[in-house]
């Protein structure tokens, strides 16, 4: 569009305009180019070349109308004479050029060349951002998920929180039910944050569903989409939308989950291990997790393994997001979940979601054999120690109390010095006793919280074969008489609510009231 | 870790800069062993000894185990052990291994 009062100059720019190939409509001022896009809509023009002195409202006038209702037409303003206060302010206004007049053709085309750019390419960015937000509620959307129905008359329930870097990401939590009493839970992070990840993020859950119900293995299906990315996608970067030259890789978790055997298969490549936790709040890492992400190496293991899930409980699943955002806060990722899906429940803001890194998507696979617990435990702390970390307690501790205070601010300062102090014993024992200080053998340790009983469970493990003593009868002489030994038995002891033993004091759990 | 003896009253406190556990007991036990022991035959130069843990939040089973060593020592002696304390976790750490039977606590 041509916006002229002066009909030569009008006319001339249409000449020269409509013999280099454009399509030229013509105003002969602000108020008549209003009218031209009213009839005709924005998208019927490429750019906008306008004087800027005119009777009325100046050119000026036209480009702040046009920020206001369109921001993605380019445009040139024309000036009588070089006025720097006029050249700055269409610039902020979002001019996207200059030029003097008398118009010099030389300059004029590649200016108009520029303009006309710059329009398409905001359009395509606008067509892009829009495809992304309906994409991102889509994945918003995971977070509702219907209950499914087992053979045995149960429901699984799936809890998912998400948290999207950008609208959209490379993120996805899906589930699907191959045949009758099976249920396959699939999450993958595609690397990258953009529109690509997205769609390769989609594309693969797709070919899961797709292959699951023609009776194609999870590990073949694995298998097969690895293939792809290295010798599809990867290869011919043409595919992608972003001309970018690193490599699309996909972690991958899935949970295949039989109800009729009531044990639970799974597989990771790139993605952290899921992680079952039995009724009582005993968490189990199911598989190493890890190793290489899907598009890396030319092969998928399959580690075969069938673990058992018939005491019910919860399978927990995450992407690395939430195991980056959890190492920037000295939290473990399950102390994390548990803070973000309480505040996702209340509707409340986390602060620190703010500054993620990366896409977090956490998902809980709640099973349905037995009765329902109306106090689930969760866990929020699983690490493995050696025998040989005796001297590192004191970091060990700061790491246990600041999970604690991240999943419950208001712990008091009597319990959490009662748990710190109970729990350091009791790894101090199970690492000098239970490991003989031995580097190479290990102690599970596990922290969980039951919110509803308001209860503390700590739970140490180690190899040894324990140690059996009537301790009601050495706590009284071991005070009177002075003794060393077992005292920090009876710290333990004191500092709890309830103390369990298993394999004759090899495996201890403690109980603490908040 | 400071010693100080006060000749008059024969008192010898030893301080603690913090808390009182694995992590520092087997150092402090060290250093203790050179100002609790008999030098010469002598007997030494006080008849109390004060444990003085005023920044102590906590008393672990091997911190209480030198405590318990301090204290044989002392009573060795024929003399008496107090311990002064601020945080009440140290109270009832105290407490509930009856160490208290033996040592007066004292707050700071």
């Amino acid at each position: 569009m041509v916006v002229e009062d002066d009909l030569t100059s009008r006319e001339y720019l249409r000449c020269v305009l409509e013999k280099s190939g454009c399509t030229v409509a013509t105003a002969d001022g602000v108020e008549a180019a209003i009218q031209l896009f009213a009839n005709r809509g924005f998208n019927d023009f490429d750019a906008v070349l306008t004087d800027y002195e005119m009777p009325g409202q100046t050119g000026l006038d036209l480009l702040f109308w046009l920020k206001d209702n369109d921001t993605h037409l380019a445009s040139i303003i024309l000036t009588g004479e070089r006025d720097r206060q006029i050249i700055a302010e269409s610039v902020r206004v979002g001019a996207s050029d200059f030029l003097e007049k008398p118009v010099d053709l030389q300059k004029l085309f590649p200016a108009l060349d520029k303009a006309v750019e710059a329009t398409h390419r905001r359009r395509r960015m606008a067509e892009t951002e829009s495809a992304v937000r309906s994409l991102g509620k889509a994945q918003a959307g995971m977070i509702h998920f219907k209950p499914v129905a087992t053979p045995d008359g149960g429901t699984v329930q799936v809890e998912v929180c998400f948290h999207p870097k950008l609208e959209a990401g490379g993120d996805f939590f899906s589930h699907f039910q191959p045949a009758p009493g099976k249920m396959c839970c699939l999450l993958t992070d595609v690397s990258g944050h953009d529109l690509q990840a997205a769609y390769v993020s989609a594309y693969f859950q797709g070919l899961v569903r797709g292959m699951l119900q023609s009776s194609v293995a999870v590990p073949e299906i694995f298998d097969a989409f690895n293939r792809f990315l290295i010798e599809e996608w990867n290869a011919a970067g043409q595919f992608r939308l972003q001309k970018k030259k690193t490599s699309t890789s996909v972690a991958a978790a899935s949970v295949l989950l039989d109800f009729n055997t009531r044990t639970a298969s799974v597989l990771t490549c790139g993605a952290p291990a899921p992680v079952h936790i039995a009724r009582n709040g005993r968490a189990v890492k199911l598989g190493a997790g890890g190793g290489a992400p899907l598009g890396w190496f030319d092969s998928v293991t399959d580690p075969g393994k069938l673990h058992d899930i018939s005491g019910g409980g919860r399978i927990c699943l995450w992407t690395d997001g939430l195991e980056e955002l959890a190492d920037t806060l000295a939290v473990q990722p399950l102390c994390l979940a548990y803070v973000l899906t309480v505040a996702q429940k209340n509707g409340q803001k986390i602060p620190q979601l703010e500054n993620a890194p990366d896409d977090i998507l956490f998902a809980r696979i709640y099973l349905p054999f037995l009765l329902p617990d109306a106090t689930p435990a969760k866990a929020l702390f699983l690490a493995d120690y050696h025998g040989g970390q005796a001297a590192e307690i004191d970091q060990l501790a700061a790491a246990w109390q600041r999970n604690l205070q991240f999943a419950s601010a208001d712990i008091s300062e009597a319990t959490l010095h009662d748990i710190l102090l109970a729990a350091r014993e009791a790894v101090l024992n199970a690492m000098k006793h239970g490991c003989q200080g031995d580097a190479t053998k290990r102690i599970t340790f596990q922290i969980s919280f039951l919110p509803l009983k308001k209860t503390v469970k700590v739970w140490v493990d180690d190899p040894g074969s324990g140690h059996q003593f009537d301790f009601a009868a050495h706590a009284v002489t071991a005070a009177e008489q002075l003794i060393d030994e077992h005292r920090g038995l009876i710290v333990m002891t004191n500092l709890a609510h309830a103390l369990h033993f298993e394999r004759n004091g090899a495996s201890v759990l403690m109980e603490f009231k908040l | 870790m400071k010693t100080t003896l006060d000749e008059k009253n024969k008192l010898l406190t030893v301080w603690l800069s913090g808390d009182l556990t694995s992590t520092n007991a087997d150092a402090l036990r060290a250093k203790l062993t050179e100002v609790l022991e008999p030098t010469m035959g002598k007997p030494p130069g006080w008849q109390q000894l004060r444990l003085d843990l005023p920044a102590a939040k906590m008393v672990d089973s091997v911190g209480l185990n030198l405590v318990v060593t301090i204290l044989r020592a002392v009573q060795k002696v024929g003399g008496k052990m107090s311990v002064r304390y601020r945080n009440p976790n140290v109270l009832r750490t105290f407490e509930f291994t009856r160490l208290v039977q033996h040592i007066e606590m004292v707050k700071a």
